[in-house]
């Protein structure tokens, strides 16, 4: 059981990989048959038992006594591990059906903004495509002659590294000229809670560079214990005390706040006692 | 006229802000003659002095390198993964890369492979790539980590078992590993912290982006991070700490002339609205 589900390595057992998929694949549709098939009033029973003895493995795991960091469950993590990222695979097909059916659907109506939906098919295909070549056939030729010698490696690595890559360091660095232009709009002496924000922010922003640091340069270092006092006005160390002082306790209590909703939320999701949207439809 | 001037000074056109802050980015990356004044924050020398205090005590020991960062966020992640990478190269540190992002192994790969030629490091005995895992096999690696790091990993990134090399002599858990480092723009060095940390009080460093940076003083505070290299200005306060200037330094000059524009832009905006303010006081006018 614990073999079967280890990773294959293609390029050793072919055979055995492809035949790990056709069953992976022959199991899933038996599931999403026998769930096809079940009287409605038990799939929801069905998909809770699931669901409740996916997450109790983790918890008995973590909640049983060990002995040297380990417990009668601890050798069976690579097994659970394979398997979860087994079941995550199929989300991820799942996913890619549902955003291609909705994107082609805007392409053949040409609903508004199908342009943007065929330039998302179109690099899908491309990525998926070359991204399989340059697994198996790196580097065979695709264009050859006139000085030129492009291997599918080389059509990968330009999708990849001059495509995706620079697209999305693009695409995150433009969030400075948002936030310079935000900050000059929202930083106003309005009140005394926006003012003290505007103070903390032009602290930390000051304490963090050579420009800031410049400004209080001509105190003390704090190695001498007789002018360790005036070190404490320097603006590092200011901005580093709002860090750590005023910041710290905030953001704990944030921190707790979000792990306790966490936690309920973990336990409804792992007990199916969570309502809403996909989850109280009829399936 | 004056009250014009007023508005004009709470209302600058975005299109000239953006313009200045190209200007403010660029002078300073184009400039290589500019000398700026960097004092390293204490997150960061605590990071620095805990790889000197794995150098020192624990030479033959292993560092794990987990970088979870893509493209997105490169102008920050980049830069500290290199500036760490070569500190550990610098002090003949062994340690292993694994990625949980799609972009990342290759992205960290680049970096690393470039490196260890330049400090002659030998692939299998001086370090390894673990390789590529799925995000959705974050937490039961991490789990593996804690009690069996061969039979969890298995393979490095070409196929070969990662018992076989060298470096992986004597690493079986957890406890065999000397630090952790966590360069990511997301929250995944709280799962680092849940669930392997604790367990041999391993000293965890992490490298998140600028932005996300605040929430983890917690763990500073706390001292289960033992160190934090925060965004770019933690790459240029590294690349100084280890005499190895490089992008990160020059990118910590933009940075300082951008929050000096912002700075002047904020100014300029609040005597604006203090002025308006003072306008409509004057006036019996409620608000401006």
């Amino acid at each position: 059981m614990k073999k079967f589900f280890q990773p294959i390595n293609v390029h050793e057992h072919p055979g055995a990989f492809f035949a790990h998929i056709a069953l992976g694949l022959a199991v899933m549709f038996g599931v999403l048959a026998v769930l096809h098939v079940a009287p409605k009033q038990y799939r929801k029973s069905i998909i809770a038992v699931f669901t409740f003895l996916g997450g109790l493995y983790y918890v008995a795991e973590f909640f049983l006594p060990a002995k040297g960091g380990s417990n009668r469950l601890t050798q069976y993590n690579d097994l659970v591990a394979n398997i979860f990222t087994v079941v995550g695979a199929y989300a991820i097909g799942l996913g890619v059906i549902s955003l291609l059916q909705m994107h082609i659907r805007k392409v053949v109506r040409t609903s508004p903004g199908w342009g943007n939906s065929a330039a998302l098919v179109i690099s899908f295909f491309a990525m998926t495509t070359f991204g399989l070549l340059n697994a198996y056939a790196p580097k065979k030729v695709l264009l050859h002659g006139s000085g030129m010698h492009v291997t599918n490696s080389d059509v990968f690595n330009f999708l990849f590294a001059g495509g995706i890559g620079n697209f999305g360091s693009a695409i995150f660095s433009m969030i400075a000229f948002f936030i310079a232009s935000a900050a000059y709009r929202a930083f106003r002496i309005r009140s005394l809670e926006s003012s003290l924000l505007m103070t903390a922010a032009l602290i930390i922003m000051l304490g963090s560079v050579g420009f800031g640091t410049v400004l209080t340069n001509w105190l003390p270092l704090g190695d001498n214990p007789k002018t360790e006092f005036w070190a404490n006005f320097r603006i590092e160390n200011i901005a580093q005390w709002l860090l750590l002082q005023v910041n710290t306790p905030a953001q704990r209590g944030i921190l707790f706040g979000i792990t306790l909703g966490e936690l309920a939320m973990a336990l409804r999701l792992w007990l199916s006692l969570e309502r809403g949207s996909y989850f109280d439809k009829e399936v | 006229m004056d009250r014009s001037i007023w508005h004009k000074m709470q209302s600058i056109d975005s299109r000239y802000i953006y313009a200045a802050l190209i200007v403010a980015i660029l002078i300073p990356l184009f400039c290589s003659k500019l000398v700026y004044l960097n004092i390293p924050s204490k997150p960061s020398i605590d990071f620095y002095k805990t790889i000197e205090n794995v150098a020192n005590t624990e030479p033959s020991g292993l560092v794990i390198v987990d970088g979870q960062w893509s493209s997105s966020s490169r102008g920050e992640n980049k830069w500290q993964t290199q500036a760490i990478i070569t500190h550990l190269m610098m002090r003949h540190i062994h340690f292993a890369t694994l990625s949980f992002d799609t972009q990342n192994h290759t992205l960290t790969k680049e970096i690393v492979s470039a490196l260890a030629a330049k400090y002659h490091y030998v692939y299998g005995v001086d370090y390894i790539d673990w390789g590529y895992r799925p995000p959705s096999a974050f937490q039961p690696v991490l789990k593996g980590i804690d009690t069996n790091i061969p039979g969890t990993l298995l393979h490095d990134s070409d196929g070969t078992p990662i018992a076989s090399f060298p470096i992986m002599k004597g690493i079986t858990t957890v406890k065999d590993i000397s630090a952790i480092i966590e360069i990511s723009p997301t929250s995944s060095i709280d799962t680092w912290l849940g669930l392997v940390q604790g367990v041999n009080n391993t000293p965890l460093l992490y490298a998140p982006t600028a932005i996300s940076a605040p929430k983890y003083y917690t763990y500073l505070d706390s001292g289960q991070l033992s160190g934090m290299l925060i965004g770019v200005k933690g790459a240029g306060d590294y690349e100084s700490l280890i005499h190895q200037p490089s992008f990160g330094t020059r990118a910590t000059g933009a940075l300082s002339f951008v929050y000096a524009l912002i700075i002047l832009l904020v100014i300029v905006g609040n005597i604006g609205h203090l002025k308006l303010r003072a306008i409509a006081k004057s006036e019996g006018i409620s608000r401006p």
